[in-house]
């Protein structure tokens, strides 16, 4: 029965597994972080909040799918920061961290001047948080006045910027860590999170959401979600932006020894897995949770630990990284490797869609007749395309040659 | 309709046909399949595990509730439980194969359970190591106490074991969850009868006992010739089947009397043992017959001919051997009992000889009289003990009792699952938290 320790350590905080639920509307207010923890997650970024200075004025509805239902692909929102600001989120923080002192209460903040920074995190560190979120990545209106930047833009998209309010928040942070979560829209990410590292952070989230339009409304031509004829550019989430943050993580991982704390697209154990091998030691997940609530944690916990058993590894720790050997330029895979597919005739169900997908897209080496898929092995180059089309997990497998 | 063609062969789905029925699944919110599961199987909890890749958690998650997860996924009516509770039924979608699915993911769980260690454990006697039986071995084994299982039969399971077809549930389908359960180190003693004495000794060895002895025995009807040759004990036959013995209808025309469970299955072993002819006859109309839907169009799909209304009045022998039975037609009166509708002899209709070589009546099961009226129990006039509702508990003294024995006749799952009950509700008084 699963009873591996999903124990880790993230920026010298003790977590009971990696699972954290991240900055987010499934953290903006403690009745609900609390059911949260009370499920098994094992703390909580609490929403980003602000200075009281600031407007935070949110249109609704702010919330738009991709294929929207039980197989959402990606989640746009135009969401903004909490409605609570600091000094409520502070005690909402100190209510929490008292009723679970077992877990991570984090608190994001995010100011728009130096003087708001360092106000900010100074409150955040004395009501006891146990890490501190740097939120310069959120695609919707984040600036710094008097420093040359537009409104809209991210701070995390310079690293000049990075650098300065990471030192910023870390002087007014103390002895509490600093976690600066960073945007994927950006050239180089490794340059932005060097910069976090020069600036004195502690850690790095990523990734933050990727700005998007997710589709247009046809009959007013306005980006959805339409809010009275009109839409803006948001933040996509969700099962969609895995590739992405793994991509950012295992950069990142590469490049600094900062700890990460993976996030974007973890639904099951299998995409936390997957972050931890290429670096992350902590995850968040948001999106899952909107749409399947607290309850996958179970699921998630559950997963990880009877694969940690199985393969033997102490804890979430022992396999942070062993991925990234793995991952090698294109010139660096083997080229001499010959592959096949091979359909299984007794699990086939006859849909044609393999051989109308190597036909069109591919090779034309998938023959269709008596509603039977036939491989020609030698016009076969082993692309794979077939696999990805076939809606029977496991007919189709690429074999040597 | 897959699945059911599934569920009646007693097949295993393929992986990948599997994860794409399991895909269909939405993980509802209160989910109204694991309501109706009388277990209280987490349904889209091992959904989602299977879907993750996460083959072990999701039988682990099974069996928690249902220790004959496999037995009950292929032998339950899913069609009236779990999946008729489907919610895509609310959108003419056809359920997900929630049984099918259960029994695959137990077939792939590997582990079987270490009990809990009790400081102070408590040692109990299972008499009967059927689904109740087995249901309250195995909680009172996690909770760490001692359990001794006694039956009659030399197998575990009961009549599951005995009497389902090995068509709709092979032999190796049941082993693999017993096998499961083996780990448990329950001490088994097969072949144990009980009379007052042998359960006086074991009340005297035990801390507590518990009775799941079920309906064993065969309602009887007096025929007259029933004791000629050519009439078959129901019981006997189809364990013969399931064995993979002749059970000696091949070419024969045979006769079921009965509309139940046990009757269907008769009528469709008969049928596929080569019998020439199957005929049942039931003496109500189709709307009374107990039997379930999904059996009775398997049996009409194998040719079982089906008579309603007819009562068989006496068997016509020669040389002592079956030849013919004597058929009464019945009609419906108005009068409702048990919930059903009564019939009459129609006397406006002739009594009609039917020709047949063997005849199989099923009439139903009972409760067991001779031992159980010895002992110091207070009985309800069919012989069931009265337990109070909450505890479980008979008339004496820590002593239990659950399953058909108590509550008559029942699916798999909800004696496993009473029996289950029963044994929390013992762990509860022997540790001295509850009564």
């Amino acid at each position: 029965m699963a009873a591996t320790n999903l124990q880790v350590s993230f920026c010298g905080i003790r977590l009971l597994n990696p699972f954290l639920l991240a900055s987010s509307p499934v953290t903006d207010h403690q009745d609900m972080v609390a059911r949260g923890l009370d499920a098994g997650w094992a703390g909580a970024v609490l929403k980003t909040t602000t200075h009281p200075d600031e407007e935070n004025s949110i249109a609704y509805p702010m919330m738009a799918g991709l294929e929207p239902g039980s197989h959402l692909v990606g989640l746009h929102n135009t969401d903004l920061l909490s409605d609570h600001y600091i000094d409520e989120m502070c005690t909402q923080a100190i209510w929490l961290k008292d009723r679970f002192p077992e877990c991570c209460i984090a608190l994001s903040v995010m100011g728009t001047t130096r003087a708001q920074w360092e106000e900010l995190v100074q409150k955040a560190s004395q009501a006891g948080a146990d890490l501190i979120e740097a939120s310069i990545s959120c695609p919707q209106g984040s600036m710094v006045e008097g420093d040359g930047t537009s409104y809209g833009s991210m701070i995390s998209q310079d690293a000049r910027l990075t650098e300065k309010v990471t030192r910023w928040a870390k002087e007014a942070a103390g002895k509490t860590p600093l976690v600066v979560k960073l945007s994927p829209g950006v050239t180089d990410i490794v340059e932005i999170a060097q910069a976090v590292k020069a600036g004195g952070g502690d850690g790095i989230c990523a990734i933050d959401s990727i700005e998007g339009i997710v589709g247009l409304d046809p009959r007013s031509y306005a980006p959805l979600p339409v809010v009275g004829g009109f839409g803006t550019r948001g933040g996509y989430t969700g099962k969609a932006v895995k590739p992405v943050g793994l991509r950012c993580i295992a950069d990142i991982a590469a490049a600094t020894d900062l700890p990460l704390s993976g996030v974007g697209g973890i639904y099951n154990w299998q995409d936390a897995l997957e972050y931890l091998l290429l670096g992350a030691t902590s995850l968040q997940v948001c999106t899952a949770v909107m749409q399947q609530g607290f309850g996958i944690i179970s699921a998630l916990t559950d997963g990880l630990s009877r694969w940690l058993e199985e393969h033997e590894y102490p804890d979430p720790m022992a396999i942070r990284g062993l991925g990234l050997k793995q991952l090698v330029v294109h010139e660096a895979l083997p080229h001499e490797i010959r592959v096949v597919a091979l359909i299984d005739d007794e699990v086939c169900i006859g849909c044609g869609l393999c051989h109308v997908a190597c036909r069109d897209g591919a090779h034309q080496a998938i023959v269709f007749a008596d509603r039977l898929a036939k491989v020609d092995r030698e016009a076969c180059v082993g692309c794979g395309l077939c696999q990805q089309v076939c809606p029977v997990p496991g007919c189709i497998q690429m074999v040597n040659a | 309709m897959i699945h059911e063609k599934q569920r009646i062969t007693g097949e295993m789905m393929h992986q990948g046909h599997a994860l794409m029925s399991a895909g269909r699944c939405l993980g509802c919110h209160d989910a109204p399949c694991s309501r109706a599961c009388p277990a209280g199987v987490d349904v889209p909890g091992f959904i989602r595990r299977f879907l993750d890749g996460n083959l072990q958690g999701a039988g682990a998650l099974v069996y928690a509730n249902c220790p004959l997860g496999v037995t009950c996924g292929m032998a339950c009516p899913t069609e009236m439980l779990c999946e008729g509770a489907c919610v895509l039924h609310q959108a003419r979608q056809p359920a997900v194969p929630i049984g099918a699915l259960q029994a695959f993911v137990c077939m792939q769980y590997k582990d079987g359970e270490p009990p809990e260690g009790l400081e102070k454990a408590a040692r109990v006697a299972v008499i009967g190591a059927g689904p109740a039986g087995l249901g309250c071995g195995v909680v009172l084994r996690r909770h760490g106490h001692h359990v001794d299982l006694y039956d009659r039969q030399q197998k575990l399971a009961g009549l599951v074991d005995r009497v389902i077809p090995a068509y709709r549930l092979p032999q190796a389908l049941v082993t693999h969850d017993l096998d499961r359960l083996s780990s448990l180190d329950m001490k088994f003693t097969p072949g144990k009868s009980i009379d007052q004495q042998a359960f006086d000794k074991l009340r005297a060895a035990h801390d507590a006992i518990f009775l799941g002895t079920g309906m064993g025995a065969l309602q009887t009807a007096e025929i007259p010739g029933q004791s000629a040759e050519g009439v078959l004990d129901v019981f006997s036959f189809l364990e013969k089947a399931r064995a993979g013995q002749s059970p000696g209808v091949k070419d024969r025309i045979v006769i079921i009397i009965g509309g139940g469970n046990v009757a269907l299955d008769a009528a469709v072993v008969a049928k596929r043992n080569g019998a020439r002819e199957v005929i049942v006859l039931y003496r109500r109309s189709r709307d009374e017959m107990p039997g379930w839907q999904a059996e009775y169009l398997e049996a009409s799909r194998l040719g079982v001919e089906f008579r309603w209304l007819s009562t068989v009045i006496s068997i016509v022998q020669d040389g002592g051997k079956v030849r013919a039975v004597l058929v009464q037609k019945m009609r419906l009166i108005g009068d409702m009992r048990d919930g059903r509708r009564w019939v009459e002899p129609d006397g406006d209709q002739p009594v009609i000889q039917l020709p047949c070589e063997v005849i199989i009546p099923a009439l139903g099961q009972v409760v067991e009289r001779d031992w159980l009226a010895e002992l110091d129990l207070k009985l309800t006039s069919s012989g069931s003990p009265i337990v109070d509702t909450d505890t479980w508990q008979t008339s004496l003294p820590l002593v239990f009792a659950a399953g058909e024995l108590v509550s008559g006749g029942s699916t798999i799952v909800n004696s496993l699952h009473q029996g289950m009950l029963a044994g929390e509700s013992m762990h509860a008084i022997l540790v001295g938290k509850g009564g």
